[in-house]
């Protein structure tokens, strides 16, 4: 019978907290980084509070009062409401489609299934090629704002609607393909394993093994660019793209005050009702029975 | 004896060494026959799940040979690797199963590797009668039929074992890997996993290697027994030969 004897820590395992020169050191540099950002963007707190400045603010604030309820305004707004949310809505499902076949793609490969030895060198270079070429366009098409790429569209299609999603679907496919394939990789490794073992292809796996795992997180992360891409869709106007936005620059320049107040009260139902929609999607589908779909078995 | 192409595994100089350093297993000598339930001993760390793994070609050998039923493993891609896998059914310590979904569409897991995509990820959708009564039956037989459209998250320990032990049953094995299946379950349910893996050998014959702790259970289930320690194999039992078995059968 042996006797237990506790580990003695080795000699260079140092047990308790020890200072460290480099994160002191990287803690100073943050510290400045963020004085030297305040002061190229001329922060000031009493800026906004200067007589003149309170007074413009007062003016324009009460400016924004009535709001403006004649019935040919609001008819006008209801129409650009309406097209707002079908800008929201093409661009937003556009995005899911080639976002997720993006992130396929964009999916980096583990596990010793995906070595060079397992797959032969063909299909392995292939295998990589197409991560690399997914993950640029992914970063290309995320790294340009919705509004610059409203500007691209409205060149290439023409002023309306349709450059707005095209704007709303190329900005958020970078979004949303980024975020699929890194929740697909994040999936425990032994699940996707165990999928791989019953001889299922990738696709397989993903469809059948990580889709359904990484759900909940995915239709978050999707409703919620659909909540942004509503946001952006206001904007969109602005450059002429379509949506709510067209009716805000004009009202400003004109300084219709109290036609900005209606519109911007019309923004906020907007993404409260993103928001509304959105849940009542989410719990749909995650609390929906799990024999939802399925057939009674009558003698069971 | 049987050996080589014909034997259900067969295990030649076989080591594993890890990429990063550990020794999984090490210069294995192992054959195992078609229909053979042959028990894995050894405690933690001492190659058992490595073996498992190499089995299912989850893995590569780094030394030696394998052949697992007829097929050597070293050098398959693609299809054929696919097409081993799906013989090979490997049921999980830690069940390996997707806790947000029924139970139904866990066990259909199992049919991927031998279904086209497109049947698999309709029956994800909207599983039919017959994917239901597939599946009904086997939780029938695994004493859990109730379960069927039940989510994993809200099952024991002991159903979801037999859950995972169900998705490897419909893959209709002829080689099955239980890693440790009655490690953390009651007497009761333990001798009910093992008896459904006794019965999956003797309906369709398929070779079983099962990993166990408890000891009492060896020589009530298995043929045969082998013992690994820090990945070698240390011990060789035999309970009982083809005859002896058919005897046993004959008794029950």
């Amino acid at each position: 019978m042996t006797t237990y004897t506790p580990a003695q820590p080795r000699s260079e395992l140092r047990l308790g907290p020890r200072f460290n020169w480099m994160n002191a050191v990287l803690v100073i540099i943050a510290v400045g980084v963020l004085g030297w950002s305040l002061k190229g963007t001329q922060f000031s707190v009493t800026t906004p509070f200067e007589a003149s400045n309170v007074k413009s603010v007062v003016r324009f604030v009460g400016g924004l009062f009535p709001p403006d309820l004649s019935p040919p305004f609001l008819a006008t707004l209801g129409r650009l409401m309406l097209e707002t949310i079908q800008i929201s809505i093409v661009g937003t499902v556009l995005a899911i489609l080639s976002g997720f076949l993006l992130a396929i793609g964009a999916m980096r490969r583990r596990g010793e299934d995906s070595s060079r030895s397992s797959l032969g060198t063909g299909p392995w270079l292939l295998r990589w090629g197409s991560y690399y070429a997914s993950r640029t366009i992914l970063n290309v098409l995320r790294a340009v704002p919705e509004l610059v790429w409203a500007l691209v569209f409205v060149v290439a299609v023409g002023l309306g609607p349709f450059p707005g999603v095209l704007a709303l679907a190329a900005h958020s496919a970078g979004v949303l393909g980024k975020l699929y394939a890194e929740l697909f990789e994040s999936v425990d490794q032994q699940l996707v394993e165990a999928g791989r073992s019953t001889g299922a292809s990738d696709l397989g796996v993903l469809l059948c093994v990580q889709l359904p795992a990484m759900l909940p997180i995915l239709l978050s992360y999707t409703l919620f660019r659909w909540e942004c891409n509503m946001r952006a869709a206001t904007l969109l106007g602005f450059v002429g793209a379509g949506g709510i936005g067209s009716q805000l620059t004009m009202s400003m320049k004109l300084f219709q005050y109290n036609e900005v107040s209606t519109l911007a009260a019309s923004i906020l139902i907007l993404v409260i009702l993103v928001d509304v929609v959105g849940q009542v999607i989410r719990t749909r589908i995650l609390d929906a029975p799990t024999n939802a779909c399925a057939p009674v078995l009558a003698d069971a | 004896m049987i050996e080589g192409p014909k034997a259900a595994v067969d295990a030649r100089a076989l080591g594993k060494r890890y990429p990063n350093g550990t020794l999984g297993l090490n210069d294995l000598w192992l054959t195992i026959a078609p229909g053979e339930m042959v028990a894995v001993l050894g405690p933690s760390g001492s190659g058992k799940t490595t073996l498992f793994r190499l089995c299912n070609a989850a893995i590569r050998p780094t030394a030696g040979e394998l052949t697992v039923l007829g097929r050597s493993v070293l050098m398959l891609q693609g299809g054929e690797l696919r097409s081993l896998r799906s013989q090979v059914a490997v049921v999980y310590q830690g069940h390996n199963l997707v806790e947000s979904m029924s139970v139904l569409k866990n066990i259909l897991v199992g049919r991927l590797g031998r279904v086209p995509l497109g049947v698999a990820v309709k029956s994800a959708l909207m599983p039919s009668e017959t994917d239901c009564r597939e599946v009904y039956a086997l939780l029938d037989r695994l004493g859990i039929p109730d379960k069927l459209y039940s989510r994993v998250d809200q099952l024991s320990g002991g159903q979801k074992q037999r859950v995972a032990i169900a998705r490897a049953l419909i893959q209709r094995p002829r080689l099955l890997l239980a890693d440790e299946p009655v490690a953390s379950v009651d007497d009761e349910t333990a001798t009910v996993i093992l008896s459904l893996l006794s019965y999956a050998r003797q309906e369709w014959g398929t070779t079983v290697l099962v990993s166990l702790h408890q000891h009492q259970y060896v020589e009530r289930y298995c043929d045969r027994a082998i013992d690994l320690r820090l990945g070698n194999l240390v011990g060789d039992m035999r309970f009982r030969g083809p005859a002896e078995l058919a005897l046993t059968e004959a008794r029950q």
